[in-house]
């Protein structure tokens, strides 16, 4: 009698942690992290982006929120990278993929006049460069206040959507 | 749409209780215009006036800043003053050589946040007159043939007499086509280049129109003087003259209707004589006295004069065509010299030469070559500025004419978008129109190359070196800025950041091969000192020299 109980009692254990099991890979089908790359801008001046490998855990954004997020709104982990990134009192107003192109919109603060040529290029690149990383992403349309601005930084032409740039991955060919 | 505009003014007007302006500036462009700018912190009513060639302006807000006179330099006046008068700002400006109120040209700025823009009175002093009455000067570019005598032009200023109007009022009514205008330069410019046909009846293409018509063909056209001479007279005089403001409000509409249609007169007859090129011989004078009347009705359908002036005008037009194309001689379309085709490249001499864009020369040395230089920035924009004060105008202007001196020993034909300090477009203007004038300024000169200089600078303290930026669209870019790069880091002890694609509106929207080079960090205090001098400038644009001339090889 008293095995039989127990006997019981084990199945019903069973029973209640497969089903457990099983409910939880249901709802749990997505996977449970999420891997990307982002290229940010370097801290010695060089004009090569510092590629850093995220692997997090999965959430409700899309990948392409989640590079976007990580880029501006994360420090990056290593030294190389420069980490005071964004014009101060940039926001990211909205992001949005479609046909292939990323549209990722920014509050106006991100034309900031004192931003050199350099930061300019830089910045845009590297915004480009991890976005176009996502193999459902070919090009980056920047908005600015949701609207198509001709010039970035008063020497930038975004007024179309900009594609990869290997160029600010590679290092210069030493002589 | 202008009585809307002119409802939004007067709103305007009812709020600049709170405004005030800032600061007063003064410009003069490459064409050696005059510009006077109101910085204000709101839109505010002003008003205009010229009393014996002296100007005054009255903002109707207080004056935040320092009363003063200050010293110009331009070909109008010495000196302007600038007073608070209470709740208003008056500036004045003597000029010592005559201004007619046709030369004063104003228009307004909304504030632009992005830019941090604010909101701005702009008066110019115009040099010339304005494009749309400049523009009946395009008959003379033609070569006339076999024409018996010389068909008399109107004269540059046609209808002085009755303008007098638009001075007066605070707001000239062209403002608002200016600002229209600038932006749609650019889009209109780059894609109708790369199909031959010219659109018939936009505005921006009459820039284009004159220069083709002189290059491509020389044809005898006696239509285009009278037939611009008598819709003149025409249209002016059916509408009312003087007196009431309505009538003279009229009036000013009738002529900028007049100015508008001439110009698109000429540009339909550029564009039917670029069809009717591919004849080669022959007589094209029916297409022409057809194509021209389509052209001329199109455009007085376009423009917002009542109908019943309409009418008369097509009507007057029909006729006037007829009776000019039956005086014609036979038209002959002889082609101008030798038709670059897809021989060998001459090289380019004296003789004209077709600038279509696209067309640029790539091989067999560069002797004959013809290259834009591009100092980065100048004029109102003083580009980055180093700590020390120097400014990136200066360096790139003086490194420019390294530059030229050293392709030029070599056998290039060098131009400069702009040889002092100065903005190539206008004082003031905004980053897209600046830009796009020193693109523009490549591609009338037919240019092989167009190389724009500038220093670069970052936040980051740390940042040094040179790069050369490239944007790929010809398939030679990459080489132009390889050959260039190569001379300049392989024989330099400097930072070599690389060879860079980059999304530089001046390399994307040109037709032709073109780099940007980003000499040395002006923020870097070391690298500052190095590029200022003579001996790195001479060393680098002598490399840079170099560097073309190994590409051209």
């Amino acid at each position: 009698m008293k095995n039989q109980k127990t006997f019981l009692w084990g199945i019903k254990v069973v029973v209640i942690f497969v089903m457990a099991m099983l409910l939880a890979g249901c709802s749990l089908f997505a996977p449970k992290e999420i891997e990307f790359t982002v290229y940010r801008m370097p801290a010695d001046g060089s004009e090569t982006l510092v590629a850093e490998k995220i692997q997090m855990k999965n959430n409700d954004k899309s990948l392409a929120e989640n590079v976007i997020y990580h880029l501006i709104n994360v420090k990056p982990i290593s030294d190389l990278a420069y980490d005071d990134y964004l014009p101060t009192g940039t926001k990211l107003l909205g992001m949005e993929v479609k046909d292939g192109i990323a549209y990722v919109n920014f509050s106006k603060e991100v034309n900031k006049r004192t931003m050199g040529s350099y930061e300019a290029t830089m910045f845009i690149g590297s915004i480009v460069n991890s976005l176009t990383e996502l193999p459902d992403i070919k090009a980056v349309q920047i908005l600015i206040e949701g609207e198509k601005k001709v010039m970035y930084c008063g020497v930038l032409d975004i007024e179309e959507p900009l594609v990869r740039n290997e160029s600010l991955l590679k290092k210069p060919a030493s002589n | 749409m202008k009585k809307f505009l002119l409802l939004l003014f007067f709103i305007f007007c009812t709020n600049s209780v709170f405004a005030s302006v800032s600061e007063v500036k003064w410009g003069v462009d490459g064409s050696r215009n005059l510009r006077f700018v109101f910085d204000l912190t709101e839109p505010a009513d002003f008003d205009l006036n010229i009393e014996n060639n002296n100007l005054t302006v009255t903002v109707q807000t207080p004056f935040e800043g320092e009363e003063r006179s200050e010293k110009i330099k331009s070909d109008f006046a010495d000196e302007m003053y600038i007073q608070a008068a209470g709740t208003k700002t008056i500036l004045r400006v003597p000029f010592n050589r005559p201004v007619a109120k046709e030369n004063l040209k104003t228009f307004t700025l909304k504030q632009d946040p992005v830019t941090k823009r604010p909101s701005r009175i702009v008066i110019d002093v115009l040099n010339k007159l304005p494009a749309t009455v400049q523009t009946k000067n395009v008959a003379p570019k033609v070569t006339v043939g076999n024409l018996p005598s010389p068909v008399k032009r109107p004269p540059p200023v046609a209808a002085p007499e009755e303008t007098t109007v638009v001075a007066s009022t605070p707001v000239v009514s062209n403002s608002s086509n200016k600002i229209a205008q600038i932006p749609e330069i650019r889009r209109a410019s780059v894609p109708t280049s790369k199909s031959s046909t010219p659109v018939v009846g936009s505005q921006p293409v009459r820039a284009i129109a004159p220069q083709q018509l002189a290059q491509k063909v020389t044809v005898s056209t006696p239509a285009q003087a009278p037939s611009a001479q008598e819709t003149n007279k025409v249209v002016v005089g059916s509408s009312p003259t003087n007196k009431s403001d309505a009538q003279a409000k009229a009036t000013q509409r009738g002529k900028e209707a007049v100015a508008d249609i001439l110009s698109k007169i000429s540009s339909g007859i550029g564009s039917v004589i670029k069809k009717d090129n591919s004849q080669k011989t022959g007589d094209v004078k029916q297409s022409v006295g057809t194509e021209v009347a389509k052209v001329v009705n199109k455009a007085v359908e376009k423009t917002k004069l009542p109908d019943s002036v309409k009418t008369k005008a097509t009507e007057t037009v029909n006729k006037t065509v007829a009776k000019v194309t039956e005086k014609i001689p036979p038209i002959q379309v002889v082609s101008a010299g030798k038709q670059e085709k897809k021989s060998t490249p001459v090289v380019k001499s004296e003789t004209k030469k077709e600038t279509k864009k696209g067309e640029y020369h790539t091989k067999g040395g560069i002797k004959g070559k013809i290259i834009t230089i591009d100092p980065g920035h100048g004029g109102s924009d003083p580009g980055a500025v180093s700590n020390k004060g120097t400014y990136e105008k200066t360096i790139t202007l003086s490194m420019a004419k390294k530059l030229k001196s050293d392709l030029e020993k070599m056998g290039a034909i060098v131009y400069l978008t702009r040889n002092t300090d100065t903005d190539v477009s206008q004082p003031y203007a905004d980053d897209e129109v600046e830009l796009q004038a020193r693109v523009d300024i490549a591609e009338q000169r037919g240019s092989d190359l167009f190389i724009s200089l500038h220093i670069n600078a970052s936040v980051n303290k740390k940042a040094s070196g040179i790069s050369t930026y490239y944007y790929p669209k010809t398939g030679y870019d990459t080489k132009l800025a390889g050959c260039i790069h190569k001379q300049l880091t392989s024989n330099f002890g400097l930072t070599d950041m690389g060879v860079r694609e980059a999304n530089f509106y001046v390399t994307k929207r040109c037709s032709m091969p073109a780099v940007l080079m980003e000499l040395g960090f002006i923020t870097n205090s070391k690298e500052e000192k190095t590029i200022s001098g003579n001996w790195f400038q001479d060393k680098a644009m002598g490399l840079v020299a170099k560097g073309i001339q190994d590409y051209f090889k």
